[in-house]
């Protein structure tokens, strides 16, 4: 992959001239970046080198090529309905909203019709070219994803439900969602993440943004189902403006190894963000989640839990920073890290740091691993339970936790029937 | 109480009035600064060491070259290598009567109050080290009948050259770290102690360390065997002058506890500001030993030290307490690690941190449980207190699991000294400086109960020291 190609797929992909402009900037940062070293503290655990890098294609991914619109049928009770990937199956909205201003639409569907509006976030990008390698591939080459707008002082009740999925023939893709929330608006959005496996590895580099507006109240959940095959790099970060709300809810039951970066600025005074993570780790898959909350304003909330289930030979390393500078005082934030390891062969890393530069703040964390109870797993089988049967529903129930924490209802339920479906695998 | 000095400066020179005196240099051997293969060698032979011991130093210079300096922790960028002097004689030998150590040095140690404690029979053993060489050494009678060493490590090597090179250098191999490789080329002075098994030594064996010369680097060490059954208490402290360019302290300590053995080893580190600190301290605890570390880091411009214990036999335990308070231009990195790599083991980490002015405070540490280490139980506890705006407290602890039968658990705090509790003191008629005091010394508390009494009030009384212009 050079300049050049590049150049020229972004010809065939007919891309404004500030889009070209930010991906060759980021193409040049990928070039003279180089793999993070093991010796770099937040690649420690990930060796780098192993990440497919060879499946990078450019010319893998739609081009720009659909235009027409389906309705297709859509499931009840949401509020609007995407289906992305590299063909468009499935779109729907509710028409009260679309009159309004709400936009739920792929990427380069987007780039076309709503340039004006993502331009902005674009080139203001919190997702930082200096971040690592991946990061600076990410905004070089990415395509596919989606774009959600919802306009100041709307107030969705019923949640935003987007498929994104890969078939077999993508060995790689870097798709970038862009959620923007404007001012006083409320919003649930969820998104499940899939691929269908193949015969060899993929390598997926994803990107997310999230921009909560002044007092926006935003409800994020992503189920990450994707195939055993993939090696995912994602750089995901939120921002949160003065009295906004975030809740972002992290489900990871796919993938083969991962390295997540999810950041959180709270960039407003008075700001809130809550995150629940949740990693089932089973068969040799690994999982390397670095989380931030980063308290840029006075009186910010924070409060994030993650919980980690490892099975087999899975493996997992959550390294959650609570950062807190100077000027940003009054801030209250907790972080929680739990984990179950349900096998000999299972392993866990628990990292929970604070840097704190102000002294009016309250900071907490806690971190804890163990196994299974020997004393509830002995009265589940005294009633009759085979083991087997008594240790998923301890299991369960240690997920139920972390579950009960999403908003009730639609969520929570699908949150439940996904969890099932992969410890019954 | 006597009228408190309100401002950095005078916070300063109390500790100059206390500890901060310098004595005018009246040495046996003065090296020149600097470090290389005829600095060390020339160490090697005024001891007149053993040929293994010599080869050892050099491979350790080696080494030291190699290492990078670390890229994590305190900020080392201001250490001059070639600006430090790595060996001082002060006297020809080490005493075993304090009216042998001459004048001088008498007179510094008698200032510092070291000799009353154990005149008192507070102590059961005694060691002064000036510069860097243990000037006097002494261990009462009931001990040494039953068998108990209490010596340097040259006496050690002279007269139990078997036993000291058994278990020298295998707890912290000289490539641990740059610095243990640095120790390992240039060390001098520290202590050696032998327990034989099922002997109790009741009072604690006490080590003082005095740099006195500017430029100084004091690179000490010291080995620590219980054997089985038998328990020991270690305290050390140390002091220096005041000066206006730094001073290096570059220590390594390591501990073996036998089957059922018991040691606890104390520090109270009141090094002067212009000291960098950074000592690799290890302990190996065997089947059913206990090890404690207390570990109190008052001084110094830097602080690198997190002592540890490998939990190597079946149901060892392991307890680390650190109190860490950083001033104005201070940095304590501190904490500890503990390694579970038998069965039924249990370790305990409590670490109490206290940032004044701009002063930095870290925690740094690390729970390790290796695969087999069934049942373990881990309990970490980090708590910091910040006390003006411009204070920093940073958290790094890790925990890795190998080990699907081990409860570990970790928990940290940060916080500002509550207002509620202020206000209910003053309301009781307690001056804020006071009230500030107490707050500060209930949050040490759980660490100082755990010294003996003469320590604890020491304690306090630097604490307190520490505490001078705190609140204006």
């Amino acid at each position: 992959m050079d300049r050049h190609e590049i150049e020229a797929w972004m010809d065939r992909r007919r891309e404004p001239e500030w889009l070209r402009r930010l991906r060759l900037e980021a193409f040049e940062a990928y070039e003279r970046t180089p793999l993070p070293a093991l010796q770099e503290e937040e690649w420690r655990r990930t060796d780098a080198r192993r990440i497919p890098l060879g499946r990078v294609v450019l010319n893998g991914f739609r081009d720009g090529a659909l235009h027409e619109e389906h309705t297709s049928g859509h499931p009840a009770g949401v509020a609007a309905y995407l289906e992305s990937g590299p063909r468009r199956t499935g779109a729907w909205m509710e028409t009260a909203y679309s009159k309004r201003g709400l936009i739920l639409t792929d990427m380069e569907l987007a780039l076309r019709e709503h340039a004006d509006l993502m331009r902005p976030h674009l080139e203001g990008s919190a997702l930082s070219l200096e971040r690592d390698k991946f990061a600076a591939l990410h905004a070089a080459v990415w395509h596919g994803g989606w774009f959600l707008r919802v306009p100041e002082g709307e107030r969705i009740e019923q949640p935003i439900w987007v498929r994104s999925w890969l078939p077999r023939s993508h060995r790689f893709a870097g798709p970038r969602t862009l959620i923007v929330a404007e001012r006083r608006s409320r919003v649930i959005v969820i998104e499940e993440r899939e691929s269908e496996p193949g015969a060899d590895a993929a390598f997926h580099c994803p990107g997310v943004e999230i921009v909560c507006g002044e007092s926006a109240e935003v409800v994020v959940v992503t189920i990450d189902r994707r195939g055993d095959d993939v090696w995912d790099v994602s750089h995901e970060r939120a921002r949160v403006g003065a009295s906004a709300s975030l809740t972002w809810i992290v489900l990871h039951l796919g993938t083969l190894a991962r390295k997540t970066f999810l950041e959180t600025s709270l960039e407003g005074a008075g700001a809130e963000a809550r995150m629940v993570g949740l990693s089932l780790l089973d068969g040799v898959r690994q999982s390397d989640v670095v989380s931030t909350f980063h308290h840029g304003a006075p009186r910010t909330r924070g409060d994030i839990v993650f919980g980690g289930v490892s099975r087999d030979r899975g493996r997992s390393v959550y390294r959650g920073r609570i950062v807190v500078p100077r000027h940003a005082r009054g801030t209250d934030s907790h972080l929680t890290h739990r984990v179950l390891l349900m096998s000999p062969d299972a392993r866990a890393e628990s990292i929970p740091i604070l840097e704190i530069e102000a002294n009016d703040v309250k900071c907490k964390h806690a971190a804890s691993q163990g196994a299974i109870d020997p004393d509830q797993l002995f009265y589940l089988m005294s009633r009759g339970l085979p083991r087997v049967e008594a240790e998923r529903t301890l299991a369960l129930a240690f997920v139920e936790d972390l579950i009960g924490r999403a908003p009730a209802g639609w969520v929570q339920e699908r949150l439940r029937e996904r969890v099932a479906e992969r410890f019954n695998r | 109480m006597q009228p408190l000095p309100s401002d950095l400066e005078a916070v300063k020179s109390l500790y100059k009035e206390k500890y901060g005196f310098s004595d005018a240099e009246d040495y046996v051997f003065k090296a020149r600064k600097g470090l290389d293969e005829r600095g060390v060698a020339e160490i090697s032979h005024l001891k007149n060491e053993a040929p293994w011991l010599r080869e050892y130093r050099l491979k350790a210079l080696h080494v030291f070259a190699k290492k990078r300096m670390p890229n994590w922790g305190g900020d080392l960028s201001a250490i001059d290598f070639n600006n430090v002097y790595y060996y001082i004689r002060p006297s020809e030998r080490s005493e075993d009567n304090w009216e042998d150590v001459p004048e001088y040095i008498k007179n510094t140690f008698d200032r510092l109050g070291i000799p009353e404690a154990e005149k008192k029979g507070l102590l059961g053993g005694v060691g002064a080290q000036y510069e860097s060489e243990v000037v006097y050494h002494s261990l009462q009678e009931q001990w040494t009948k039953q068998g108990v060493l209490f010596l340097d490590p040259d006496s050690a090597l002279r007269d139990h050259a078997d036993l000291f090179r058994r278990w020298f250098g295998k707890v912290i191999p000289v490539a641990d770290n740059k610095f243990a490789a640095l120790n390992s080329a240039v060390f001098s002075g520290g202590s050696f102690i032998y327990v034989p098994p099922g002997v109790k030594v009741t009072v604690p064996l006490q080590a003082y360390f005095r740099i006195n010369a500017k430029n100084m680097g004091q690179f000490e060490r010291t080995l620590i065997i219980a054997d089985r059954g038998s328990d020991v208490h270690y305290v050390e402290g140390c002091t220096a002058p005041v000066y206006s360019s730094d001073s290096l302290h570059s220590a390594v300590v390591e501990l073996v506890a036998l089957e059922g053995a018991h040691i606890r080893y104390t520090t109270i580190q009141n090094w002067s500001n212009n000291v960098y600190n950074l000592v690799t301290k290890r302990a190996l605890a065997h089947a059913g030993a206990f090890v404690e570390w207390v570990d109190c880091n008052l001084g110094s411009k830097v602080t690198m030290k997190y002592p540890s214990v490998y939990m190597v036999g079946a149901g060892a335990r392991a307890e680390i307490l650190s109190l860490a308070f950083a001033a104005d231009g201070q940095h304590q990195d501190a904490g500890g690690k503990v390694v579970h790599a038998a069965p039924d083991t249990r370790s305990t980490i409590v670490s109490k941190s206290i940032s004044k002015g701009r002063g930095k405070t870290t925690y740094r540490g690390l729970v390790k449980v290796e695969r087999g280490a069934e049942r373990a139980k881990s309990h970490v506890q980090c708590d910091a207190l910040l006390l003006d705006p411009e204070s920093v407290s940073e958290t790094f602890p890790y925990i890795e699991n190998e080990e699907d039968r081990a409860t570990l658990t970790h928990e940290a705090t940060v916080s500002k000294v509550g207002e509620d509790q202020l206000f209910y003191l003053m309301s009781r008629g307690l001056p804020q400086v006071h009230a500030m005091n107490l707050i500060v010394r209930g949050f040490a508390e759980s660490i100082v109960k755990e010294m003996p009494m003469e320590y604890a009030v020491e304690m306090n009384r630097l604490i307190e020291i520490q505490m001078e212009g705190a609140v204006g």
